[in-house]
């Protein structure tokens, strides 16, 4: 099973829910109602699945409007992100950053960007 | 409005008679049980858990019991005699882990469980870290020393 289809089994079987709502662009928290004690078990089941570190913080973009606070309109606030959440690329720094009002921005897509960074340092 | 005072009768209720070994990933004690609810056997299972989080990261944070995914009960309704009590740590994150808790009494299988423990700040919900982080320490190393 690829990266993806590990996490849809992943959070249909901790949040009960059908396969079919979790795609890359659904919304973790915002969508699926994830609340923090999901989260956690969801970091032990992806580490068991891949093997990978998990580090919270890092993987549901904890400290994201923190690392905002006091951005200008630069473009700094896009290399903050990138340097607080390296698996994050310009493109979804940018999504991001047009979504804050929304609510919790973390999506699934986010969730497997961080997995394949991970066992890409891991060197798997 | 005056504070309630509950008294169990156990001393700190600790469940946990001895650890005996612990190491990065696996910990080890006993429990003397004498017609000890299945349930005691479940709670001296998670104790040991919880000690093997605290003991993992240096008692730096609140460690507590987040769900028990799977157990298998024994038939009889009580538990007696000498019992082991082994984890092995099967998978964890920055600050949520998950064990395979096992209880054996008597030489036989009694309690096989797979535990979730998470992590929380002394400071957050109460958890005191000047009471707390001292007392499992000294909880932990008496364990630890028989």
């Amino acid at each position: 099973m690829d990266i993806f289809g590990e996490i849809r089994e992943s959070l249909t079987e901790i949040l009960d829910i059908e396969a079919e709502q979790v795609t890359p662009e659904t919304y973790v928290i915002r969508d699926l109602g994830a609340e923090s004690i999901d989260l956690l078990e969801l970091s032990i089941s992806l580490n068991s699945r891949f093997k990978v570190e998990i580090n919270d913080e890092e993987i549901y973009l904890k400290s994201l409007r923190s690392c905002l606070n006091g951005a200008g309109a630069n473009g700094d606030a896009g290399n903050r992100i990138l340097r607080q959440f390296p698996f994050i690329n310009g493109k979804r720094a940018g999504e991001i950053l047009g979504d804050l009002e929304g609510g919790p921005v973390l999506k699934v897509k986010d969730l497997m960007s961080y997995v394949s960074w991970r066992a890409g340092k891991n060197g798997c | 409005m005056d504070p309630i005072v509950i008294r169990s009768n156990l001393s700190g209720f600790v469940m946990l008679d001895e650890i005996v070994d612990a190491g990065p990933d696996s910990i080890e004690g006993f429990k003397q049980l004498d017609r000890a609810p299945v349930y005691l056997g479940v709670e001296t299972l998670a104790q040991l858990g919880a000690f093997h989080v605290r003991y993992l990261i240096d008692f730096q944070k609140h460690a507590f019991l987040l769900g028990i995914k799977s157990c298998l009960l024994p038939q009889k309704g009580e538990l007696s005699g000498n019992c082991r009590l082994v984890g092995r740590l099967e998978s964890r994150s920055s600050s949520a882990f998950s064990y395979r808790l096992t209880a054996t009494v008597e030489d036989e299988a009694a309690i096989d469980g797979e535990f979730m423990f998470a992590l929380a700040e002394y400071g957050e919900s109460g958890f005191n870290r000047d009471i707390l982080q001292s007392h499992y320490r000294k909880v932990f190393s008496c364990l630890k020393s028989g």
